[in-house]
């Protein structure tokens, strides 16, 4: 119970601060708490925001995993190889500067609206991240441990299994926990723009209509999704990242 | 058979290895003993082809070689018989790699610490498991980086009767690099002292 009162502050504080937003700029403009939450409760009880939330998780959940694979691959070859390292750097860190939006634009032309734009925005804005985390964590394993392996003609496949994958699990976890905390956002913009479906679209229709209780239903249930990430995902790979690294995890 | 040919190395401008022409063959026993800095690790790590000299060439005839290294690596997050596992894994296949393992482990007085990781052991016990790997590995070739480091006398015994059983019963050929020398003195073979550097030699 005591673990709530902090939580329970926090909404009280937000909705006090809502209340008196509704008070001094009108209903018009922001929508009262009851009148927000009688439209999330209408919206919850239909079928259009469920797929829309599918949509957008099922993405979401593609694009991270489409990106967490490229990164252990070219990050394990970069990390392994000061030379390749050296090559591929310019071009992550090129793809790291371009904003998300270039992206957007870029896709939306390319592409159309659907699926795309969102996936690839998340690929490309989340793997130099995860990128530079796996080849660095690499570099930073012991090549005494390399050299063992290589007198003993151990396999590449126990190589990868056994001495890399472990090594980088701390760095990766915490890596992993920064991706999907930003993917959900980032998942959500590139819908408003280039996507007729998923979150990021239903904030947009919602814009289009002024229909400022449904812009407000979404806003809660895209905060209420991130905080579930964060406090059911995040915060507990981050505490496991912490902890096997050896370094006491209190905050 | 093991030829290093006129091997050089530097190490940061400083000349570690002038010229060195060593041959080892089955069933031989070679230690090299001199002071830190000589190159004496260098030489080795370069016997064992994970340093590349800068001039000269290293031929092996030898299918099966084994290597205790300086600071003994271990996986740190595997336990001693799930190392001897990674480690002997290209070597010996299964079953028989699961009972080698436990025997050596055994062996270097480690069947209490089988399931343990190398960070709940002491510098002695990580050394005794980085040997079992080596003995278990069955190798032609044997490269000992002071093997008798960490260790008490009664395992620096022990040890040294296993090296020279598996020199002996099996001809594997042993090179290796030590400060502690006493023990081996009445063993009959060869010590080669180094004193100078550059090392220069031709054994």
């Amino acid at each position: 119970m005591q673990g709530c009162i902090p939580f329970i502050f926090s909404m009280g504080l937000m909705l006090t601060f809502w209340g008196f937003l509704t008070f001094f700029m009108g209903t018009g403009l922001v929508p009262s708490p009851v009148e927000t939450f009688s439209c999330l409760a209408k919206m919850l009880l239909g079928a259009s925001l469920w797929e829309n939330v599918a949509i957008s998780v099922f993405r979401g959940l593609l694009a991270i995993s489409t990106t967490l694979f490229l990164a252990l691959i070219t990050g394990i070859l970069a990390g392994l190889s000061r030379k390749t390292m050296s090559l591929i750097t310019p071009l992550v860190v090129a793809l790291q500067a371009t904003p998300p939006i270039l992206w957007i634009t870029l896709l939306m032309i390319w592409a159309g609206t659907g699926s795309t734009v969102p996936i690839a925005v998340v690929i490309a804005s989340l793997y130099p991240p995860l990128f530079f985390t796996v080849a660095q964590s690499v570099a930073s394993l012991d090549p005494r441990l390399f050299s063992l392996a290589k007198i003993y003609g151990v396999k590449n496949y126990r190589l990868l299994k056994d001495l890399i994958l472990p090594g980088i699990h701390p760095y990766l976890l915490g890596g992993l926990s920064y991706a999907l905390g930003s993917c959900w956002k980032v998942t959500a913009v590139a819908e408003f723009f280039g996507s007729s479906r998923g979150i990021g679209a239903g904030v947009y229709w919602s814009y289009r209509m002024l229909d400022m209780p449904q812009l407000f239903s979404w806003a809660i249930i895209l905060v209420g999704m991130g905080m579930g990430i964060e406090f059911g995902l995040i915060r507990p790979l981050r505490r496991r990242a912490l902890a096997q690294r050896g370094i006491d995890a209190q905050a | 058979m093991l030829r290093l040919e006129h091997i050089s190395k530097q190490f940061q401008s400083r000349c570690i290895l002038g010229d060195v022409s060593l041959t080892l063959a089955k069933g031989d026993l070679l230690c090299m003993t001199g002071p830190s800095g000589i190159g004496k690790t260098t030489l080795l790590e370069i016997a064992a082809g994970i340093v590349r000299p800068d001039a000269g060439s290293r031929i092996i005839r030898f299918s099966h070689m084994a290597c205790l290294l300086q600071d003994a690596p271990l996986l740190p997050w595997k336990t001693a018989l799930e190392n001897m596992d990674f480690i002997l894994s290209a070597r010996i296949s299964g079953e028989k790699r699961y009972k080698n393992s436990l025997f050596w482990l055994e062996k270097m007085g480690l069947q209490e610490a089988a399931h343990k990781k190398p960070m709940e052991m002491s510098g002695g016990m990580q050394r005794r498991l980085a040997m079992a790997a080596c003995f278990a590995g069955e190798p032609d070739l044997l490269l000992l980086d002071e093997p008798f480091a960490f260790l008490d006398a009664l395992w620096q015994a022990r040890i040294w009767e296993e090296i020279v059983a598996m020199n002996q019963k099996k001809g594997t050929a042993i090179f290796m690099v030590s400060h502690a020398t006493e023990q081996l003195r009445d063993a009959g073979i060869r010590i080669v002292p180094l004193a100078a550097s550059p090392l220069s030699i031709d054994i």
